[in-house]
């Protein structure tokens, strides 16, 4: 080979080789360092196995004493440990071994922080967060808190347990998401904690039912928008019982369209947000990209929660018995990590935790269980502020006089490298956050900013002996977001309270205007105390029930709570159906309940549709689509089975119902619902065939009523889906064809992502796990507790304790609760009483 | 012994070690000492060979100890649009090339300082 050929190779090859190398280090323009994910030795492949190693050792400086910790079969972490805090300490241990990732991640997504970790792309989210004035919140909190104090050392024995994994852990072991991202995972600080809570305040009770409103009346007019976004339900089935045998029907005519109210239309003009301007508390551009994006994504939000508990003397086995199924959107790894504390003479309690926060949400203890549901209270107003100065001020009108602002906070957001690629200037009166919405400011008060102790109702909570001195505790601490607590005892008591704090306003006002911020009188003056929160232990019906409903008849006590489009009364009418039907109930009846396909909503709605088609068809309709939708319709059983072949066209049918009934809600620039109300509220609607609201405005010459437009709904649904699914003779229209839950990666990674899970149940039904395209949202977790002497525990979430997406234990529980099963809890009292063939692996952690 | 050159068993034991321990810098060292081991054309082929060898017994012993390489390629294939040979293809190929160009590289530049030190 000539000189000239060798020093081509040469350069060739150095060109190759040394290209390759840093490529695979550092990555080029949007390829990542491909070298680093790929390599066997601590790329991502290094996650392909099992983690979870028979024997184990682990070190946490801060402990007292060796902590023994034995995994069983499901993958359940049993802590037994000499004191409280080294529970702690083992628990941030074993929840970091697991979802280090997630931890973060989540706390990030509390703190306005995700920029630094995933990019740019989050950050809208952020400033969201931030402008909500949610980090501030925490920091204060933290800064403020006593750090002798329970609440202190707890949330700094937890950080001990992560930091102390985080530190030992080689980068070869890093999870699969730092990987891709290319960061190391941070240092967990005790504030973190408090981060993770107020994002599931966020995520719970972010509920600003003004605007909503506010769209309302200035489309229909006041009086038809208030009777829509009434917050008394339709149905009464109380959560506090109200000592009725069945629901209460209160179908009260509904006040028709009419033109807009001018002060609304003023005001809504003036808060409309510029399209450069990114979400803001109010959330108009956050609904507009929304709607844009994945309608579907609103309906499935409808989702809630249940919960139940059956007292002895209706129960077979003469225990109380309590079930629990939290909706929330369905993420890989599960929101929900399971895990069992033992510090002998002290604590013993299982459950399931949120990976960040140091103790057990939903869980039980050897004498009672509890589980949640969210009340939906609107603990969020908003203040309309005179300032001095519109686009920088520093001075806001209050009482006749301008005063300083309270804080005002610069908000620097940042990428994975450090730089800043946004700022914002937050202002804060002394109600909370200011905002700039259009060319108003807007100020808001939110309990969820002034909660921060509530993790001192759970510690003091489990250490209770009875269901009466937990709700205590949790009522003494807890403040937001507010929850529907449910629990059950070994001595047979069964107790329910919609706990946290519930504002009053001056002049009896509801939460549901925007008000005026000049003056203090507009301000809250006051909490409900603990004897007004709806509540209830042991009623003579024997049982209780709460599924997102409204909690006290308003006919037994008035006052407002708040009102959420979102919830809708069917779950709670088929729970207490369910319920007042047995008398004997059982826990595996009660676990077979969770995923129980029958339908209140199908049965209360469909015989609309029937009436409207046949009605239609009485009067010469002989259209094709309208008779074969009403023999499918008419050979329905009404269940929502996985199987069945009717449900799919029951749920095109009231959609396009409600898009048809609803169109005087259509924002004029869109074409898009601007706000829809509850769909409780079609009871009403169904009741009264000739009212206005059922009249197409955009037919002049035409008065509809309600068959006409029933039946028309019917026979364009039943068209779309024959053009989507195919004819209905040849294709059946299954429901597991088309409704499935699929739990997504929390980064929305599709190799990452569950297979799509065919289920029994959907909208309306115990098990409303239906998911849109970019989100499943249903049960998070079922638990059924059977309180007995020794207490008997069953329970099932989607997904796996692992959160890395390689390990067997990713997934392993998704079959099972697709299919509605439960399994069984293991309850050790002490490490020796879980078996050998029932344990997985160990784990000692010493000092 | 199986019939390998031995001057491919000890770039591939090379390769293995610093693939190991080296992450992704470890193909390119053990392909810098390939070629100052082989200084002839044929380093280039010895270096990429034994690189991507070497990866594949990591990875036999990734499932050796209970890792379901296949699926799990799938998986992180899925995740970019890519079938899981795709991927497992990638694993095997950038070492190989980052070994055989430093190896090309290094024993082409000797070779030229031979053919310089030796010339009248």
């Amino acid at each position: 080979m000539s000189r000239t050929a060798s020093s081509t190779v040469a350069l060739a090859s150095l060109l190759l080789g040394a290209g390759a190398t840093w490529l695979g280090a550092f990555g080029v323009g949007t390829v990542p360092p491909v070298g680093r994910l790929l390599s066997p030795a601590v790329g991502l492949w290094t996650a392909a196995r099992d983690d979870l190693p028979r024997e184990a050792v682990g070190r946490i400086p801060g402990l007292t004493d060796d902590v023994d910790v034995r995994y069983d079969q499901r993958s359940v972490p049993h802590i037994f440990a000499a004191t409280d805090l080294d529970a702690v300490r083992a628990m941030g241990y074993v929840v970091a071994r697991d979802r280090l990732f997630q931890l973060e991640l989540q706390a990030r997504a509390g703190e306005g922080t995700l920029t630094e970790l995933v990019g740019d792309a989050a950050l809208s989210v952020d400033q969201e967060t931030r402008r909500l004035g949610m980090p501030r919140a925490a920091e204060q909190r933290w800064a403020t808190a006593d750090t002798t104090g329970q609440l202190g050392r707890v949330l700094m024995a937890y950080a001990e347990g992560i930091n102390a994994y985080r530190a030992a852990l080689p980068v070869s072991q890093y999870p699969v998401e730092y990987k891709l991202l290319n960061r190391a995972p941070r240092e967990w600080q005790p504030v973190h904690s408090l981060h993770l809570f107020n994002r599931m305040g966020f995520t719970l009770a972010h509920n600003p039912v003004e605007l909503r409103l506010l769209r309302a009346r200035a489309l229909i007019g006041d009086r038809a928008a208030r009777d829509l976004f009434d917050s008394d339900s339709p149905v009464q089935e109380p959560i506090q019982p109200n000592g009725r045998a069945t629901p209460r029907d209160a179908l009260l005519a509904l006040t028709p369209p009419g033109n807009g109210d001018t002060l609304a239309v003023r005001l809504l003009s003036l808060l409309r947000q510029p399209d450069a301007i990114p979400a803001s508390p109010l959330q108009f551009a956050r609904d507009r990209a929304d709607h844009a994006a994945d309608a579907e994504t609103h309906t499935s939000r409808a989702f809630a929660s249940n919960n139940w508990a059956v007292g002895p003397a209706r129960s077979a086995n003469g225990h109380a018995l309590l079930a629990g199924d939290p909706h929330l959107e369905l993420t890989l790894p599960s929101i929900w990590y399971e895990v069992h504390l033992v510090v002998p003479g002290v604590l013993d309690v299982g459950g399931v935790t949120i990976p960040g926060l140091p103790g057990v949400t939903i869980g039980y203890t050897r004498d009672f269980a509890w589980s949640f549901t969210n009340t939906g209270a609107d603990v969020m107003d908003f203040w309309q502020e005179s300032v001095n100065d519109a686009r920088t001020p520093s001075l806001y009108q209050l009482d006749g006089a301008m005063v300083r602002f309270v804080d005002t906070r610069i908000e620097l957001y940042r990428n994975k490298r450090g730089d800043v690629i946004a700022v914002d200037t937050v202002y804060y009166t002394h109600r909370g956050p200011m905002h700039r919405q259009g060319t108003q400011w807007l100020s808001m008060r939110w309990t969820v900013l002034e909660a921060g102790e509530e993790l001192l109702g759970f510690f003091a909570g489990i250490k209770a002996t009875d269901a009466s001195a937990f709700l205590d505790s949790m009522a003494r601490y807890y403040k937001a977001p507010a929850q529907n607590i449910i629990v059950a005892d070994t001595a047979g008591t069964i107790a329910i309270r919609s706990t946290g704090m519930y504002p009053i306003r001056a002049d009896s006002a509801r939460g549901m205007d925007i008000r005026d911020g000049r003056t203090r009188a507009t301000d809250w003056i006051g909490v409900r105390t603990v004897a007004q929160y709806p509540q209830s232990v042991n009623p003579a019906q024997g049982y209780l029930a709460s599924a997102n409903q409204q909690p006290v008849d308003p006919q037994r006590d008035p006052l407002y709570l708040g009102v959420d489009s979102h919830f809708e009364i069917w779950r709670a009418l088929q729970i207490n159906r369910l319920l007042r039907a047995d008398s004997a109930m059982t826990p595996e009846r009660m676990g077979r309940l969770h995923t129980d396909p029958g339908s209140v909503r199908a049965d209360r709605l469909m015989p609309y549709l029937l009436y409207a088609a046949r009605a239609q068809m009485r009067n010469g309709d002989s259209t094709a689509s309208l008779r074969h939708a009403e023999a499918l319709l008419a050979r329905w059983d009404r269940r929502y089975t996985r199987d069945n072949t009717a449900a799919v066209l029951f749920e095109a049918a009231i959609r396009q119902t409600s898009t048809m009934l609803y169109d005087e809600l259509l924002a004029p620039a869109t074409g898009t619902a601007a706000s829809l109300p509850s769909e409780s509220r079609l009871l009403q609607l169904f009741a009264d065939s000739t009212n206005v609201w059922w009249d197409d405005r955009r037919t002049a010459d035409t008065r509809e009523i309600r068959d006409v437009v029933v039946a028309r709904a019917l026979a364009t649904a039943y068209d779309s889906l024959t053009k989507q699914y195919g004819n209905p003779a040849e294709t059946p229209w299954t429901w597991s064809r088309v409704a499935h839950a699929r739990p997504r990666h929390v980064l929305g990674l599709e190799g990452f992502s569950a297979p799509p899970t065919p289920i029994d149940g959907g909208r309306g039904t115990l098990n409303p796990s239906v998911g849109s395209r970019r989100a499943t949202f249903g049960a998070s977790w079922r638990m059924v507790a059977d309180l007995g002497p020794v207490p008997q525990i069953r329970a099932v979430y989607p997904g796996g304790q692992s959160g890395n997406p390689g390990s067997p234990r990713y997934l392993d529980r998704l079959a099972m609760w697709g299919n509605g099963q439960l399994d069984s809890v293991r309850t050790p009292r002490t490490a020796a009483d879980l078996a050998p063939a029932d344990t997985r692996a160990t784990l000692m952690l010493t000092r | 012994m199986p019939a390998l050159p031995r001057t491919l068993w000890i770039a591939l034991m090379l390769q293995l070690a610093a693939q190991q321990f080296g992450g992704v810098w470890g193909a390119a060292i053990a392909g810098v000492i390939t070629g100052l081991l082989v200084q002839s054309g044929r380093a280039i082929l010895v270096a990429a060979l034994s690189a991507a060898l070497a990866t594949t017994l990591l990875l036999v012993l990734t499932a050796v100890a209970g890792g379901k390489i296949v699926a799990f390629a799938g998986t992180i294939g899925s995740n970019f649009g890519l079938p899981g040979w795709g991927v497992l293809a990638a694993t095997l190929l950038l070492p190989a090339i980052q070994a055989g160009g430093m190896a090309g590289f290094v024993s082409r530049v000797l070779a030229l300082r031979r053919v310089r030190t030796s010339a009248p």
